[in-house]
C-alpha cells in the first residue's frame, strides 16, 4: 500500500477514516522523524486554533439589530415578510389593481358640472365655428342664404348646396324658423339654421356625427362627445352668449344665442 | 382584507415565535464561526447579520424537522462565500517548499508550542487562520471550532472526506508558516 501523508492529519484528529493506512502511517511516525514532526506540526496547529478558541459572546447591539429586524411589527423584514404569504400577496395585488382601475376612473373627469367648453380649441372646433358664425350673424358679416319658415324648402336647399348629412330642421312654438345658410369645412358642407323670435336670434350647426373625430372636417373634445353619447346635453355662457351641445338621430346640434342658460336646456336639449 | 391581513399578522408572530426558539440558541456558535472567518468583530457582526435575516426570510419553507444549526451554519457559509470567493489556483508547491525550510530550521516542536501559546492571543490566531485562503480557512474553522467532524465538514462543504483531509493537512502547513514568520519577526523566535 502507498504511503500517503496526508493521512497524520486523520491520525492527529482521530479520524478513522482509512484503518490501513493509519496503520501504515502510524508506523512510518516512529520511524520516520521528517514525518514525526509533520505529524507534530498538525497536532500543534490543531491545538494552537481549539485552544484560543475562547467563545465570545455576541455584542448587545448586534443581537439587538437583528431581534429588531425579525422581530412581528417592528423589524423592517415584518412587511416583505407579509407581502411575501402567498394570501397576502395576492390580496395585496388585488387591492392595487382595485385601487388603478379606480385612479384610472378618478382620472377620467367627473361630467357632472365639467367645463367641457375649456377643451373645445382649434379651428375646426364645431362649438368655436358656432360661436363665431353666431357672432357673424349678429355682427351682420353673414345673411341666410335662404329665407323660409318652411323645414322642407330648407332641406331640400340644404341638399342642392351639398349638404350629404339629413339635416333635421325641427319646429317650435316660441322660436320661429327664420332661414338657413350652408358653410364649408374640409371640403365637407355643414347645415346652419336660424330662428327668431322675441327680438332673438337662435342660430344651430348641425353635422353628421360620423365626421366628427381627429381627422374629422369638424370635431369637439372626446369627452363631450362620450357625455353626449350617454344622451346628456351641454350648456355653456360664454361671451354673454349661450351654447347648447346636444345629439339627435345621429346629428350633433350646436345652438348659440342670447337666451339664458334655462331657456336654451328647457327649448333645445331635446330635437326629437 | 383586514381579517386575512389579520390572521396573516398572527401566522407572522408564530413564524416568529418558532424562529426565537430554533433559531437565536445558536447565535454564540454562529457568531464565533463568523468571527474565525472573517477575522473582524465588525465584519463577524455584519455576517450574523446577514445570516439571520435570510434566515428569517425563508424561515416559513424551512422543513423545522432537520437540524436548524445545520441549516444555519449552512446559510453563513454560503453568505460569507458570496463575498469570498475560494482561490481558483493556490500554488502550494511554493508554500510546501517554504513549509520544509522552516521544518528544518526548528527541531523543537515542543518549544514552538511554548512560544505561540504564551506570545500569540486568540485574537491574533484568530487573524492568522483568516488570511488563509478560503477553502483552507473553512474546513480548519469547521474542525478546530466547531467540532465537525469530516464526514460532516465533507456534506457541509460538498467534497469527498478526502478532500477535507488534504484542505486541512495544507491549510495547517501555511498556517504554520504564517505563524512561524510572525514569531520570528517579533523576536519571539531566534
Amino acid at each position: 500500500m502507498e504511503l500517503r501523508k496526508d493521512y497524520i492529519t486523520a491520525l492527529a484528529d482521530k479520524e478513522n477514516i482509512d484503518p490501513g493506512q493509519l496503520l501504515l502511517i502510524e508506523k512510518e511516525i516512529k520511524e520516520n522523524p521528517g514525518l514525526r514532526q509533520d505529524y507534530h506540526v498538525q497536532l500543534l496547529m490543531k491545538q494552537a486554533v481549539t485552544g484560543k478558541n475562547k467563545f465570545r459572546p455576541v455584542p448587545d447591539a448586534v443581537k439587538k439589530k437583528i431581534v429588531k429586524k425579525v422581530s412581528p411589527g417592528e423589524g423592517i423584514n415584518f412587511l416583505p415578510g407579509i407581502l411575501s404569504r402567498p394570501l397576502v400577496a395576492y390580496g395585496t395585488a388585488a387591492i392595487i389593481i382595485i385601487a388603478v382601475i379606480l385612479i384610472i376612473f378618478n382620472l377620467a373627469p367627473q361630467f357632472e358640472d365639467y367645463d367641457f367648453a375649456a377643451e373645445q380649441s382649434g379651428e375646426n372646433n364645431m362649438l368655436i365655428q358656432a360661436e363665431n358664425n353666431f357672432k357673424a350673424l349678429a355682427e351682420g358679416r353673414e345673411f341666410p342664404e335662404i329665407i323660409s319658415k318652411n323645414p322642407e324648402d330648407i332641406k331640400i336647399f340644404f341638399k342642392q348646396q351639398g349638404v350629404e348629412y339629413s339635416a333635421i330642421i325641427p319646429i317650435y312654438e316660441r322660436w320661429n324658423l327664420s332661414g338657413g345658410f350652408v358653410t364649408e369645412e374640409n371640403n365637407t358642407k355643414f347645415a346652419n339654421l336660424i330662428y327668431g323670435g322675441s327680438g332673438m336670434i337662435i342660430y344651430i350647426l348641425q353635422a353628421d356625427e360620423n365626421i366628427m373625430g381627429n381627422n374629422g372636417a369638424v370635431n369637439l373634445s372626446k369627452d363631450l362627445l362620450k357625455y353626449l353619447d350617454e344622451g346628456n346635453c351641454y350648456t355653456s355662457l360664454r361671451n354673454g352668449n349661450t351654447a347648447l351641445i346636444t345629439k339627435s338621430s345621429g346629428n350633433i346640434f350646436v345652438v348659440v344665442s342670447g337666451l339664458s342658460l334655462e331657456e336654451v336646456k328647457k327649448s333645445f336639449c331635446n330635437f326629437n | 382584507m383586514i381579517f386575512l391581513l389579520l390572521a396573516v399578522i398572527e401566522d407572522q408572530r408564530k413564524l416568529y415565535s418558532d424562529f426565537e426558539r430554533l433559531a437565536f440558541p445558536h447565535m454564540e456558535p454562529l457568531f464565533n464561526f463568523a468571527l474565525w472567518l472573517t477575522g473582524h468583530d465588525k465584519e463577524a457582526g455584519k455576517l450574523l447579520n446577514e445570516t439571520y435575516l435570510k434566515a428569517f426570510n425563508f424561515f416559513d419553507k424551512f422543513d423545522q424537522s432537520i437540524d436548524s444549526r445545520m441549516w444555519l451554519f449552512r446559510i453563513m457559509q454560503n453568505s460569507f462565500l458570496s463575498k469570498h470567493k475560494p482561490e481558483a489556483e493556490i500554488n502550494f508547491n511554493e508554500a510546501e517548499e517554504y513549509y520544509e525550510k522552516i521544518k528544518k530550521s526548528s527541531k523543537d516542536i515542543s518549544s514552538l508550542e511554548k512560544i505561540f501559546t504564551n506570545n500569540f492571543s486568540d485574537d491574533d490566531i484568530r487573524k492568522f487562520v483568516s488570511t488563509l485562503p478560503v477553502q483552507f480557512r473553512m474546513v480548519i474553522v469547521l474542525s478546530d471550532t466547531q467540532n465537525f467532524s469530516y464526514e460532516q465538514i465533507a456534506d457541509f462543504v460538498d467534497i469527498p472526506e478526502g478532500t477535507v483531509m488534504s484542505r486541512l493537512h495544507r491549510g495547517r502547513k501555511i498556517l504554520f508558516t504564517k505563524m512561524y514568520d510572525s514569531a520570528k519577526s517579533k523576536g519571539y523566535i531566534n
